[in-house]
């Protein structure tokens, strides 16, 4: 026992990083699943890659409180051009979401080969760093929740709105779908330093997928979701530590749990 | 004096190259019950979306109560039922009819009548499935809750796109019908729609429109008109079966 909480007194600022963006993803994940997008966070973490190893590479030409706002403009401008793509070309919003995602990575990958970025620091983003997670990290990831809350209340009639509606009289979604995307990418990079680029897109879909299954109110959909993402990175360190695997790869295997319970209740119902 | 609802002057739109629609000039007067009917693919939804400000033409003009697209803000005053309502709600959504009902409270400043609500569920049979899930209704049934939710808002101006797609023809009648109580009432109807047997019997408009807009009046004079528009054979057959 004095094993398991020396261990979490070491990744503290992780474990309440942790916490906190798993409320704060409960509030945009379900817009996400339902809009048929669940792969967009997944795409994020490919262009948010690439930012990393820019940013790596201009890292001693400009301040480094200036390396998080590069960053964040960097991968809300890249991911834009899935809609410039959907727009021009009249592909589908997932072959549009793939194509860039990809590019953004095959570029990523030729210039961490070519500036011998291949060391730790990029493992760490790749599978996520439970013991790197400081507490700058984590006021990081409060402000991303006070702004998700601000901007959920805001919003979220508009957000819900799309789910029933292509369009309605006097209604612009555009703003509303412009700080949806800053939000998801916003969660996207304060969750990378905890999951990692690979696995981050998990905190997004697997509690939200299994509490559709349940539900028909959004307000019991985001409480639950919210509840198990915590169980989930809760559950996720507590295995991580006792069996000594990767943080993130024990979360996926806690959560997995989840959509076992909604296969097997799907089987009884 | 009559007020003008809707005034469209001298609109055109094109889908990339592709000539949608030319040239129309169109009024909605206050009281009008207004049935755009047209050949599949003459830019009747079209019409309705540039109406709605959801498409902007290339050319042209559209106003509201007199006033631009632009600088209209009473956007609570219309109701409005999209085409094909029921494909657009995915089976997962967690919303009851119940809360569906309530949504366009939350964007409209519209004042929420609970009896006008108790009133409408009843007439259109979803009393009994408001506690159910979106995505747990037929296609005919989520048709009559979309229906339901533009007539909640109590408007000034309906505006339905083809509206009774998926309803048996049981609730087409009661649908009808009580759109025709409400028109009494002083409702303003724009209705996109095939079901030509409509125009004699509720409707006191009639614009035809395959691109540009072949007429526009009243039912009588249109069944003269029909004679002549060989682009939609079917008028033909109603002028003989109904008219």
């Amino acid at each position: 026992m004095d094993f398991i909480w020396n261990s979490i007194n070491l990744i503290k600022w992780g474990v309440l990083s942790g916490i906190i963006l798993g409320i704060s993803i409960s509030f945009t994940s379900p817009f996400l699943i339902l809009k048929r997008n669940a792969l967009f966070p997944h795409a994020l973490t490919h262009i948010y890659f690439l930012a990393i190893i820019l940013t790596s590479i201009i890292s001693d030409k400009i301040p480094s409180f200036l390396s998080f706002p590069f960053i964040s403009v960097f991968t809300l401008f890249f991911a834009s051009l899935i809609w410039v793509l959907k727009k021009q070309t009249k592909f589908y919003e997932d072959t549009s979401t793939s194509i860039v995602a990809h590019l953004a990575l095959g570029l990523a990958l030729i210039i961490a080969a070519k500036t011998y970025q291949y060391d730790a620091k990029i493992l760490s983003y790749l599978f996520g760093s439970l013991i790197g997670i400081s507490s700058k990290e984590f006021y990081e990831s409060f402000i991303v929740l006070i702004l998700t809350l601000f901007l959920f209340f805001k919003y979220y009639p508009l957000w819900i709105a799309q789910l029933t509606d292509k369009g309605l009289p006097g209604i612009d979604f555009k703003f509303a779908n412009f700080f949806f995307l800053i939000l998801i990418t916003l969660q996207i990079i304060v969750g990378v330093k905890l999951m990692g680029i690979l696995l981050v897109s998990v905190l997004f879909v697997f509690s939200t997928s299994s509490v559709l299954k349940f539900t028909k109110n959004f307000k019991f959909l985001i409480l639950f979701t919210a509840l198990l993402n915590i169980l989930g990175i809760i559950g996720g360190i507590l295995i991580s530590i006792l069996w000594d695997i990767p943080f993130s790869g024990a979360v996926v295997i806690f959560m997995s749990l989840y959509i076992l319970i909604s296969f097997v209740w799907s089987f009884l119902k | 004096m009559s007020q003008t609802i809707i005034e469209v002057r001298n609109l055109s739109f094109s889908y990339e190259k592709h000539l949608i629609l030319e040239s129309i000039n169109l009024k909605v007067e206050k009281g009008d019950f207004l049935a755009l009917i047209g050949p599949n693919g003459g830019g009747k939804t079209t019409l309705i979306k540039c109406v709605l400000g959801f498409l902007k033409p290339f050319r042209g003009e559209i106003f509201l109560w007199g006033k631009t697209i632009k600088s209209f803000k009473d956007w609570y005053k219309i109701g409005y039922v999209p085409q094909r309502a029921g494909d657009l709600v995915d089976h997962l959504t967690p919303l009851s009819v119940k809360d569906f009902l309530l949504l366009p409270f939350k964007w409209y400043k519209n004042t929420f009548n609970p009896m006008l609500m108790d009133e409408l569920v009843e007439k259109f049979g979803i009393k009994n499935i408001l506690h159910k899930k979106l995505g747990e209704l037929s296609y005919g049934q989520l048709q009559r809750a979309y229906i339901v939710r533009a007539l909640i808002l109590n408007p000034e101006l309906l505006i339905l796109d083809e509206p009774s797609v998926g309803l048996d023809f049981f609730t087409q009648e009661i649908f009808y019908e009580t759109l025709g109580e409400i028109h009494k009432k002083g409702l303003t109807i724009v209705l996109v729609t095939h079901e030509t047997w409509l125009l004699t019997k509720w409707v006191n408009k009639v614009a035809c429109i395959n691109q540009k807009l072949y007429f526009h009046g009243d039912h009588e004079s249109f069944c003269e008109v029909a004679k002549k528009l060989e682009f939609f054979p079917e008028y033909h057959k109603i002028e003989h079966t109904h008219w």
